[in-house]
């Protein structure tokens, strides 16, 4: 926090927080960088402050160890191209590096069959609804993995929302939209974007939901444009679905987030969504 | 068909003639005020930048006076301005607003030639004279209202009577507004010089020079920027912004000046490798270009929350440390306050004297 600043969001303050750990512990830092994705016909892109975050280390940090940059940007060549060049700066030849390729996405297709962004989050959290509450409420949770499975930075927000005996269920998704889903006024071709818009207004072959809940970093400018996006999808769909925002940074106190998701599922309860 | 676009500094007068000649009525919502603002901002989401909350509420007022299709660039990139349409048309139907939205971006294209078409009631040679005509027209009026600008910029730190540059192009931009043909732009341009010229001096022969970079919308719109380049003027500086309307519609319109671009990315690659949006690349490398010409000092304006901006500070801070050059930061939003601006500014100019004084010193005890 001290280094960043003010206005990046929570996840980009954390990730300095562990560049800053690391430096002086290690002899080279591995730095994505998700430029573009192509899925089918269309052209994903990566967040804007996900997209240049070595750029920023290199401005934030005077001295650093050698720094391994994977630039996936698929405008301009393929994944496999990008990791031979993100090898070769590691000094490993063609083949060496081809092989560690192949490795990796076998380890990554078992563990993720539809892509990491589809794959179940009990992988990654296992809900623990308490009990005594009679039905659980059942609230479809949106906000990027990368926070929510977090539990310093969501500051355990899908544990207490089982403590409360409601039900989170974090959705992300992708393909087309079926009849019972509502449909989005528009996509943005953002790569983290698209699966939480899928996710949040797709209901087909999952139980129904009580309640929304959007947990947003602030500052966070995609999610300025995909919480509006699917408020309004939602509004027009099941106008009497509650939705609750959540705005997470690094001042966001736990009493006042637990007082927010209490009133929302008592609200929901009283409604008699039970 | 009534026409409404983005308000955006000095833009409308290419696209209003372009929109004009085309055969549409436009509507202009008149300059940006506090009201405008409030309303776009209590309509937007509230982290949505401030260039989306002021065109928004522009949009409100154009829509009230009457227009009925709304005009936008867009597109499909990292940054959020590619949205901006799509999220503004999806606000204002939500508020029962009715009305049509042309998108001018690349998958949009063969929509936007066919409204032209319709314009020109079907007749493809008719639409495609009065293209030619519209942009030749948009060109003088822009190039006229840029040389304009540009005069009026240079002579403020050296007017005897602060205001009067500023004046003198309010009445030349009243002029360029009425003149409708390019033979009438061209002897308006003709004549700038020798109407600046006129402007009495007050005797200054140095002036600290400040290269204005940042977010395209709040360098070249000054109700944003607190009218940040005619407030350092009065305070007795050059203020030199890498951006003006003209050259945005240039830029981004109709991609001219490709080499200064290059120029412009390749100054920049070592700090910053990708374009994210948001005339990031490009005012890192103006920001470089300006220290090595000798600049006195760079202002950075941008948005609060703008995802590109935020990023870029502390390359741009370290920019200016690598080349020993002042850096001002101003992040903009709905409650940013002028009286804020101003200290910082004048904080910022004091600073700039202090360093030329300094400079002065040394180099007559090196002698």
């Amino acid at each position: 926090m001290r280094i960043a600043p003010a206005e990046l969001c929570l996840p980009v303050k954390a990730f300095l927080g562990h560049v800053r750990s690391l430096v002086g512990e290690v002899d080279a830092l591995f730095l994505p960088r998700i430029v573009c994705r192509r899925a089918r016909k269309e052209l994903l892109f990566g967040c804007p402050k996900a997209l240049a975050l070595p750029d920023l280390v290199r401005a934030l940090f005077p001295s650093l160890p050698q720094v391994v940059e994977l630039n996936l940007d698929e405008r301009l060549e393929s994944e496999a191209r990008a990791f031979g060049r993100a090898a070769k700066t590691l000094g490993c030849g063609p083949a060496a590096g081809r092989r560690a390729y192949q490795r990796a996405r076998t380890s990554y297709r078992q563990l993720a069959p539809d892509g990491m962004m589809a794959c179940s989050p009990s992988l990654a959290w296992t809900a623990v609804v308490a009990p005594g509450h009679g039905r659980p409420v059942r609230i479809r949770v949106v906000g990027h993995p990368y926070v929510l499975y977090d539990r310093t930075l969501s500051l355990g927000l899908l544990d207490k929302l089982g403590q409360i005996g409601a039900e989170p269920a974090v959705v992300h998704g992708a393909g087309g939209w079926p009849a019972d889903a509502a449909r989005p006024e528009f996509l943005p071709n953002w790569v983290h974007e698209v699966p939480l818009i899928h996710g949040a207004l797709n209901p087909a072959g999952r139980e129904p939901y009580d309640g929304v809940l959007l947990a947003s970093s602030f500052a966070c400018g995609t999610s300025a444009v995909t919480n509006e996006i699917i408020r309004h999808a939602v509004g027009a769909r099941w106008p009497s679905l509650p939705i609750l925002t959540l705005m997470l940074d690094e001042h966001t106190a736990e009493a006042g987030l637990l007082t927010r998701i209490e009133s929302f599922v008592e609200l929901i309860r009283l409604r008699g969504r039970r | 068909m009534r026409v409404a676009f983005p308000y955006m500094g000095n833009i409308r007068f290419a696209v209003g003639a372009i929109m004009r000649t085309l055969g549409a009525e436009v509507v202009v919502p008149g300059p940006p005020n506090r009201t405008v603002l409030e309303v776009g901002a209590r309509l937007s989401p509230e982290l949505m930048c401030i260039p989306f909350k002021l065109t928004l509420g522009n949009m409100v007022r154009a829509l009230d006076m009457g227009a009925d299709t709304l005009v936008y660039a867009g597109g499909s990139w990292s940054c959020r301005f590619g949205y901006f349409g799509r999220l503004q048309a999806m606000i204002l139907r939500r508020l029962g607003y009715r009305f049509r939205v042309l998108e001018v971006r690349r998958d949009q294209l063969p929509v936007v030639f066919r409204e032209a078409l319709g314009l020109a009631d079907g007749r493809l040679s008719r639409a495609l004279l009065r293209g030619g005509r519209a942009l030749r027209l948009a060109w003088y009026k822009s190039r006229a209202v840029d040389a304009a600008e540009a005069l009026a910029r240079e002579a403020a730190p050296f007017a005897a009577e602060p205001g009067e540059p500023y004046r003198m192009l309010n009445r030349v931009l009243a002029l360029v507004d009425k003149t409708e043909t390019p033979a009438g732009l061209k002897q308006v341009h003709r004549d700038l010089r020798q109407t600046f010229g006129r402007i009495p001096r007050n005797g200054r022969t140095w002036v600290p020079r400040v290269k204005l970079v940042g977010e395209s919308f709040c360098v070249v719109e000054p109700f944003v920027n607190f009218n940040v380049i005619r407030k350092l003027g009065e305070m007795g500086v050059f203020a030199d912004p890498f951006l003006t309307a003209h050259r945005w519609v240039g830029f981004h319109g109709l991609r001219l000046w490709r080499d200064e671009l290059k120029n412009v990315r390749r100054a920049s690659a070592s700090y910053w490798r990708y374009c994210v949006g948001g005339e990031d690349q490009n005012s890192l490398g103006h920001l470089i270009l300006a220290a090595r010409k000798g600049y006195d000092g760079v202002v950075h304006v941008h948005p609060f929350g703008c995802m590109p901006s935020a990023v870029a500070q502390p390359t741009m801070a370290k920019a200016c440390r690598d080349f020993d050059i002042p850096l001002l930061s101003l992040s903009l939003d709905e409650h940013s306050s002028e009286t804020g601006v101003m200290t910082r500014l004048e904080a910022f100019v004091s600073l700039l004297h202090r360093r030329q004084m300094l400079k002065e010193r040394t180099a007559a005890a090196a002698r």
